[in-house]
């Protein structure tokens, strides 16, 4: 007994030693030189949300490989970015380690987290130390309404985004003379979900138009959509619209062609409609779905379709939206140290409060620009409405923007 | 909405026949052998993943790749049992959990690696079609993954009544000391018991592709429906495990239609407390 | 004389290992603090689930229930009616307790055992989530955001270190609990009804009271941890307190340190967290690729120890010597 105890204590001590070597280790490698701006990403690297993670980790290292090929910083007399990614894991409680680490590196600023519970943990530790944290892809409400001052989202707030489609949809009927007024609402039972759930009911009812039903089910363990589908078709709903995951939204438009279910719209919401395998797996049958973003994949501003036939040619995929919200991001970040001259992360966040980015400007591509309030929401973002034609997503909505015209309502399934 | 409530429950079947054929490995291996297998998801997807793999390198039909995944599959049965399975059958069945619980974490991790974390199907000419007869509606390829189900339930139930290498499973199964006596050579027999549940998870796998979604991160979903099925069923039993995925697959279906938020998962687990309580050996159990 | 000094000598290394974690605090920063916070906590959980798998020898997968009604009852009664996380602390490890005996009654009635138990105990904890998800009270899957700022009457501290300590405290009493169990007759009871249940039956041990017994006071202190989650990480969700993800964390620490030891759990989890963290830190642990390798290697090692040391890492150095010469000893 007293030799088991004698053991297991010397291994504990022999432990101790070893994390307090390991960290020696890692806070040497990552410490910014005198003339790097160190940035670090906190994303899911693996987990569920890996795919969003790398694409938006491929997106601020573009722009950072850009910025030190270009001459760095030129007001911090030619600087270079040094970025470094750290892995969530898809896990909140890491994210929140994971961002302690990097703020305890000295870090000028992170991006973060792919994940709305990560968002949240994570940036209660930059609010702690003070040192910004942008995300570029998370849609929860609450994550700016704590009073924050140090968090920044380039994307629009849930709401904002969901009722888009509902927006498009009444132009679409005034335009075309139809009367497609009935609602079925189709959303996941995330935070996000549940907020895009929130908002499509409460601006449906706001426009005159029926619910018929809001249905929120159980994502890790839903497969199939057939039952709620088939409800919907034979109660009328004219109308589908949701928040869902990739695995989701693919599935959600092959069981309504499975039972033969032609609605006059299919609108989805971020999320899965965005993700690249949702055209990969579904092909022609994604003809006419529509789709709410703040990334266009079609815009004519700026540099953006060199860059987009460039993605294209390199990674063999559609540009997605998180690779854009990656590239956006960071371009905002160089425009904040080009305009404050400073790698405190302090003055760096004062200046994102000031700052105004417009659409199109250098990488910054998610719409429509960008400028803060005191919460941290970006009050020029908006949703474009994308539609998928031909396999390929174009958009439609709203008309000073779209570059090509509606197909309303939906073609039918072949 | 009648006609809605029975088309839902059809759906429900076909994929009911799916998990019944997953829990079916898992219960075989139970009940011959008294090996909690946590890892019968992974056996599902790895084949799904090679099925998808030659899919888009050559698209062979994944039907068509039944003949290269069913001796693949089979084999990889053999190769755990020798190298894991027959270590641990004198251990409790927490270990068993653990350990298989870590060979899952390393395939989950290992195909991460090989095919990243993106979901995939494969996407034959058929992947959406319909069967449409009068007021029924049926995926065709749902439809035909069913019909293969039943037939590989079909045959195993030939094997283990009429082949020798069945009955002596089955004689393993009840009495193994028994039946090392009479002559059996249990091991043997254990090993083949393992492949024959390695080779069935395979054929889902391949079948279901064409349909089903999947990523690194479904073996475990796979997993979970499995011990529904099983404990409604009864651990142990095949034809509870059938009955047990039926059974799941139609709750939840119907589930689909009549509630509006998705008590999903609860529902079914809810139906396992139900059985575990007033029937604990399952519905069908010994 | 030998022999007292052989008694003496852990308690020794007990005192100096713990003078140690007293003072850590001074000398690490944030991070590494927040690291070690995080490390004891899941020791802490170890400890908790080992009541029931290593002592009781029930193997429960539904463990994370307990946690989460701690960290949920905590947290709502703080949110919605302004009651301290120091008294919703204990709220909720009486509820979770309660929660613990109704599900021990149902289950320890019908004799379920070994892996039916398992599963028995997991969908439990599937269906609470399931209606969790589907509360409005408590915010279904949204989860509750906790607020941030230093309020000690209120168990919100800014600085790191207040943490610590409360965390070490916990793991004391863990400890403690597990020592004074292991020397008592419960702990003796437990461990007749472990070796051979009917055996310790025949012999007259109420074996489902004391099993009863375990399984409470386990839940009650695995409740405990989960309110200092709610605290520290300050956001729940049924997702992250219900799900699986603590249940393998709470039993792989158990499982490789030493189920039904004191200091097992204790050891295993703590190797598991530093070995993260370690591999978190080395220079190339930016790339997924090496993420995903070492993930598997961690697997890999996960599988190798319980082959070959099934009792666990503790009996590590019993190996050992019995390897220097004694060949008698298993």
């Amino acid at each position: 007994m007293p030799e088991k105890k004698l053991k297991s204590w010397t291994m504990i001590a022999a432990l101790c030693g070893l994390l307090g070597g390991s960290f020696s280790f890692s806070a040497s490698e990552a410490l910014g030189a005198a003339n790097e701006v160190l940035v670090a990403g906190v994303l899911p690297l693996t987990g569920t949300n890996a795919s969003w993670g790398i694409r938006n980790d491929r997106g601020i290292r573009y722009v950072v490989d850009w910025v030190n090929a270009h001459g760095g910083i030129k007001s911090l007399k030619g600087a270079k970015f040094k970025y470094v990614s750290a892995d969530t894991e898809t896990k909140a409680d890491v994210a929140g380690s994971q961002t302690e680490k990097i703020v305890s590196e000295n870090v000028s600023c992170v991006f973060g987290c792919n994940q709305s519970p990560g968002t949240l943990v994570a940036s209660q530790v930059t609010e702690r130390k003070g040192v910004p944290l942008i995300t570029v892809s998370d849609y929860d409400p609450l994550i700016t309404q704590r009073g924050f001052k140090y968090i920044f989202r380039t994307v629009p707030v849930m709401d904002k985004i969901s009722t888009s489609v509902l927006v498009f949809a009444q132009a679409m009927n005034k335009s075309q003379n139809t009367k497609f007024t009935k609602v079925g609402i189709l959303c996941e039972d995330s935070i996000v979900g549940d907020s895009a759930a929130k908002a499509l009911e409460k601006h449906t009812k706001e426009i005159g138009y029926t619910v018929v039903d809001v249905v929120k089910y159980n994502a890790a363990t839903t497969r199939d959509f057939t039952g709620v589908l088939s409800r919907y078709k034979a109660q009328g709903v004219e109308l589908i619209v949701g928040h869902n995951r990739p695995a989701d939204s693919i599935q959600i438009v092959r069981n309504l062609k499975e039972i033969v279910f032609n609605s006059a719209m299919i609108g989805g919401i971020g999320g899965g409609w965005v993700a690249p395998e949702f055209l990969r797996n579904l092909g022609p049958l994604s003809e006419g779905v529509i789709i709410a973003s703040s990334e266009t994949p079609d815009v004519k501003v700026g540099k953006f379709a060199e860059l987009k036939k460039e993605y294209e040619e390199k990674y063999k995929e559609e540009m997605p939206s998180t690779f854009i919200g990656g590239i956006s991001g960071a371009w905002l970040l160089y425009r904040a140290i080009e305009q404050c001259a400073s790698t405190d992360p302090k003055v760096i966040a004062k200046t994102l409060h000031s700052i105004e980015i417009k659409y199109g400007d250098g990488f910054y591509f998610q719409q429509f620009g960008c400028k803060f309030d005191e919460k941290g929401d970006n009050t020029l973002a908006s949703a474009v409405i994308f539609q998928v034609q031909n396999n390929l997503r174009v958009s439609v909505f709203p008309a000073e923007f779209a570059n090509h015209k509606p197909i309303w309502p939906k073609p039918v399934f072949k | 909405m009648f006609i809605v409530t029975l088309n839902a429950t059809i759906n429900g079947l076909l994929y009911g026949s799916i998990w019944g054929i997953i829990a079916l490995g898992f219960t075989l291996v139970f009940g011959v052998m008294d090996f909690v297998n946590f890892a019968q998801g992974f056996f599902v997807i790895i084949p799904a993943f090679f099925s998808y793999f030659l899919f888009v390198s050559w698209e062979i039909d994944p039907y068509l790749s039944l003949l290269f995944i069913m001796p693949l599959s089979f084999g990889l049965g053999l190769l755990v049992y020798k190298y894991v399975g027959v270590r641990l059958l004198d251990e409790p069945h927490s270990a068993h959990i653990v350990v298989t619980l870590g060979l899952c974490f390393f395939i989950e991790n290992l195909l991460l690696l090989l095919a990243g974390g993106d979901l995939r199907n494969a996407v034959t000419s058929y992947t959406s079609d319909t069967i449409q007869w009068g007021w029924m509606m049926m995926s065709y390829p749902r439809f035909w993954a069913s019909a293969v189900a039943w037939i590989c339930v079909f045959l195993l139930f030939l094997f283990l009544k009429y082949t020798d290498t069945g009955r002596s499973m089955r004689a393993a199964a009840d009495n193994r000391e028994g039946a090392r006596i009479v002559g059996i050579h249990v091991d043997r027999v254990y090993l083949i018991a393992f492949g024959v549940s390695v080779l069935i998870a395979g054929i889902a796998g391949a079948v279901i592709i064409p349909f089903y979604l999947i990523s690194p991160f479904t073996g475990m979903d796979f997993l979970g429906k499995a011990f529904a099925a099983v404990i409604i069923g009864g651990l142990g039993s095949i034809p509870g495990a059938m009955i047990g995925g039926l059974m799941i697959g139609v709750v939840e279906s119907i589930a689909g239609v009549f509630f509006k938020a998705s008590l999903g998962n609860a529902v079914t687990f809810f139906i396992m407390i139900l059985v575990l309580l007033f029937k604990p050996n399952g519905l069908f159990g010994e | 004389m030998s022999n007292v000094s052989r008694t003496r000598k852990p308690y020794y290394y007990l005192g100096g290992a713990g003078g140690i974690l007293l003072f850590l605090p001074l000398v690490m920063n944030d991070h590494l603090l927040t690291v070690a916070i995080t490390g004891l906590m899941w020791a802490y959980l170890c400890l908790s689930w080992n009541l029931v798998f290593g002592f009781a020898g029930q193997f429960s997968l539904g463990h994370a229930l307990f946690w989460g009604i701690g960290a949920y009852t905590s947290t709502v009664l703080f949110v919605n009616y302004g009651l301290t996380p120091w008294v919703g602390i204990f709220v909720g490890g009486f509820l979770s307790a309660i929660a613990a005996w109704l599900i021990s009654l149902v289950v320890l009635r019908y004799r379920v055992k070994g892996v039916y138990f398992a599963l028995m105990t997991l969908a439990f904890a599937e269906v609470f989530t399931g209606l969790a998800l589907n509360w409005d009270y408590i915010r279904g899957p949204v989860g509750i955001l906790l607020p941030m700022k230093n309020s000690p009457g209120n168990l919100f501290f800014i600085a790191r270190a207040p943490y610590y300590y409360f965390i070490l405290g916990l793991l004391c009493l863990g400890l403690g609990v597990t020592y004074g169990i292991q020397k008592s007759k419960l702990g003796y009871y437990l461990k007749a009804v472990r070796e051979d249940e009917e055996a310790a039956e025949v012999s007259g041990v109420p074996s489902s009271r004391y099993k009863i017994l375990a399984m409470i006071i386990s839940a009650f202190l695995t409740a405990l941890g989960g309110t200092f989650y709610a605290q520290f990480f300050l956001y729940i969700s049924p997702e992250i307190m219900f799900g699986f993800g603590s249940q393998m964390t709470m039993m792989i620490g158990t499982m490789v340190g030493g189920a039904g030891t004191l200091l097992g759990p204790v050891l295993g989890s703590l190797v598991f967290s530093f070995l993260g963290e370690l591999l978190r830190s080395l220079p190339l642990a930016h790339s997924r690729e090496i993420v995903t390798v070492e993930r598997m290697i961690w697997a890999l090692v996960l599988v190798v120890v319980i082959f070959y040391l099934p009792g666990g890492l503790v009996t590590l150095g019993d190996r050992v010597k019995s390897r220097k010469g004694r060949p008698g000893t298993s």
